[in-house]
């Protein structure tokens, strides 16, 4: 019988397991533009478009190991001059001798693909028009949804911002007026003669001093966060924390505490607002303390990518946020307080100084900002509190 | 939650229950079935966690998000949900090609939560940018692009359950059931694209996870240049060059690359 190998009116191209070629038939060396002892030992990648060298890599020969044979793939081969070539290809691969062997079968489609890609342009279009069509009809379902949702949420907004406001006059009137009395009362006791008040009365009137100076931090703090919104402050700018937190650290100068602040990324953000929540969170670091110990703090950035979308399910889009980490080997406590402890007026211990409102200020800070604020410790290890914000 | 995930990424669980987790991401163009050759080995002493990125092999086609699935966090994000929803913790995470900068976005994440990196194939940026190699044009990729699209008619076809002339060879047929490397055209193009046009080089040098990168000796999708680049950048990387040829080293070179990933483990254990 004749020996038909050069008579085939297609290409074949036969691969070790290295994907060199082994032997190419007499019509892809035409169709190539090459001699058969100039390929044999090349690898495959040399016939194939830039392109199609990705496609053979990640999807072709993932096929061919996988299955042993794939079939109707479509791809570019290229000529000496690099001219492609659109062809069909079917693959099947067998062992021989020990060895993985592919055999490649591949025709020129030139009208075929011609035809075809009108096809996917007309698919593509009417895909288009479905897609944007059913995200139209989506996104008004969505809408209406939220327009509900909205009104709902601006009405109790509205009722809780009266009532806000009623607070804030009982704080800065009712409240400041009989600090302001007792204050004055307390002065004009202290102008007296020395020795008009007994030494015990002398002691009364220091601790009634001290007290209403607590008091007076006290409705301060209460006010400012009371009046503070969940809207993003009016003046932002470009802020460099690693300036800022390193301003902060002398006014926690105290012996045996030590400071290590790495160069932290640049925030969008309100200077101020921002000064008050590292020195609140500084400030606790350095309050507590394990009795005894030196205490080590600190300040560590990085930047990472994150949802934006905290509350809507299945929204999303990826931007840049700062995460920094103020971290010290104090007291701590039980992570299972790792959400209340940044709620207003929430202390863990009673021993420790101040009222507890500076995370729940630390939090609505960062919230201000549309950042985000965790806390995680470990009893006698120390806190590690992580704080997101938007980078500049 | 735990069975919802389950299904969402089709997570298969095997090897030893109680040993440290390994948990093997594949890359772009297939699915779990990629790492059939090499997981086996590791299932005498760890736990072998695989699974399908959505849209690819058997994972719940439903739960693709063009949002989210828009950037690579998205998908590292689902590396995240999945050891969350397992409780996987001390992780070794084995990415191949760009499930390795999906591992390091994830490791960045949750620094705690893994112990060792390993990228089989890696690059942090495939288009050519000024003095930067990583071996493609712009004009490659959508070259790749049209491709993909071209292929909407082969795709159709080589994924129909029956294929011509496997009556010969019945382990055929099983395969064929289990359909490797089935894909979605419309997740495939979209990751096509987020995948070679993403650029992670800036991401590198945050990542504290110890890595190991394995690079093939001639692979034209992430050159040896591209390797070395990682393993510099990367603080506590290390670069091992394989003489695998080809993209996929643990399909051409399983032996080889499971080699290197034990000799790496025992040498920092």
């Amino acid at each position: 019988m004749q020996d038909i190998t050069p008579l085939i009116p297609c290409g074949v191209l036969v691969l070790n397991a290295e994907s060199h070629i082994i032997s190419i038939n007499p019509f892809a060396c035409t169709l190539l533009e090459y001699e058969a002892s100039e390929l044999v030992g090349e690898r495959i990648d040399r016939l194939l478009t830039i392109p199609s060298r990705i496609y053979f890599q990640t999807h072709i020969y993932p096929l061919i190991a996988l299955r042993k044979v794939a079939g109707e793939l479509y791809l570019n081969v290229q000529t000496r001059q690099r001219a492609p070539i659109p062809v069909l290809l079917n693959a099947v691969s067998h062992e021989q001798d020990g060895t993985s062997v592919t055999c490649l079968s591949f025709i020129p489609v030139y009208q075929r693909r011609q035809f075809e890609q009108e096809l996917i342009n007309a698919k593509k279009a009417a895909e288009e028009a479905l897609l944007r069509n059913d995200e139209l009809v989506k996104l008004k379902q969505e809408l209406e949804l939220h327009q509900t949702d909205l009104d709902r949420q601006l009405s109790y907004m509205q009722h809780r911002n009266d009532e806000l406001e009623q607070f804030s006059k009982i704080i800065s009137h009712d409240l400041q007026e009989p600090l302001r009395k007792i204050t004055l009362f307390a002065d004009l006791l202290s102008q007296e003669q020395p020795d008009a008040l007994t030494g015990m009365g002398n002691r009364a009137l220091v601790g009634i001093c001290t007290a209403t100076g607590r008091m007076r931090q006290l409705i301060g703090d209460l006010q400012f966060y009371f009046t503070l919104t969940n809207q993003l402050p009016d003046s932002v700018d470009t802020v460099d924390l690693t300036k800022l937190v390193q301003a902060l650290i002398p006014e926690f100068g105290m012996a045996n505490t030590t400071f290590e602040v790495e160069t932290l990324p640049a925030v969008l953000g309100n200077k101020a607002e921002l000064v008050n929540l590292f020195r609140h969170l500084l400030d606790n670091a350095v309050k507590f303390r394990e009795s005894g110990q030196p205490v080590a703090i600190s300040v560590t950035g990085t930047v990472i990518g994150m949802n934006s979308f905290q509350h809507l399910p299945n929204k999303y889009r990826y931007s840049d946020y700062a995460r920094i980490i103020v971290s010290d080997n104090g007291a701590g406590f039980s992570n299972q307080h790792r959400e209340e402890i940044f709620h207003i007026m929430k202390k863990l211990s009673p021993h420790t100084p101040g009222i507890g409102l500076g995370l729940a200020i630390s939090r609505k800070i960062v919230e201000r900002h549309n950042g985000q604020i965790s806390a995680q410790s470990t009893p006698g290890k120390g806190t590690r509190i992580t704080v997101l914000l938007p980078v500049a | 939650m735990k069975q919802r995930l389950t299904d969402r990424y089709n997570i298969t669980i095997t090897g030893n229950q109680d040993g440290q987790v390994i948990l093997f991401a594949h890359g772009f163009g297939c699915d779990q079935g990629m790492w059939r050759y090499v997981a086996p080995a590791f299932e005498a002493d760890y736990k072998v966690v695989l699974f399908d990125y959505i849209g690819h092999g058997r994972a719940n086609l439903d739960a693709y998000n063009r949002e989210r699935y828009a950037s690579l966090h998205g998908y590292a994000q689902d590396v995240l949900d999945i050891c969350h929803a397992l409780d996987l913790q001390h992780v070794i995470l084995v990415g191949h090609s760009v499930s390795s900068m999906i591992g390091t976005l994830a490791c960045i994440r949750e620094p705690d939560r893994f112990d060792r990196l390993i990228m089989v194939g890696p690059s942090p940026r495939y288009i050519n940018d000024g003095d930067y190699y990583g071996g493609f044009e712009r004009e490659d990729i959508e070259g790749l692009l049209a491709m993909m699209d071209g292929n909407f008619f082969g795709w159709a076809t080589s994924l129909a359950p029956a294929i011509m002339g496997n009556e010969d060879r019945p382990q055929l047929g099983v395969e064929l059931r289990e359909s490797f490397c089935r894909t979605d055209l419309d997740v495939a193009l979209q990751f096509a694209r987020v995948t070679f046009y993403s650029d992670n080089r800036t991401d590198l040098p945050k990542l504290q996870t110890p890595s190991l990168v394995i690079q093939s000796l001639s692979d034209i999708i992430a050159p040896v240049e591209v390797g070395e680049y990682i393993a510099q950048k990367a603080p506590n990387s290390q670069l091992r060059v394989i003489s695998a040829t080809g993209h996929c080293p643990h399909l051409s070179a399983p032996a080889e690359t499971t080699e290197v990933i034990h000799q790496y483990l025992a040498s920092v254990n």
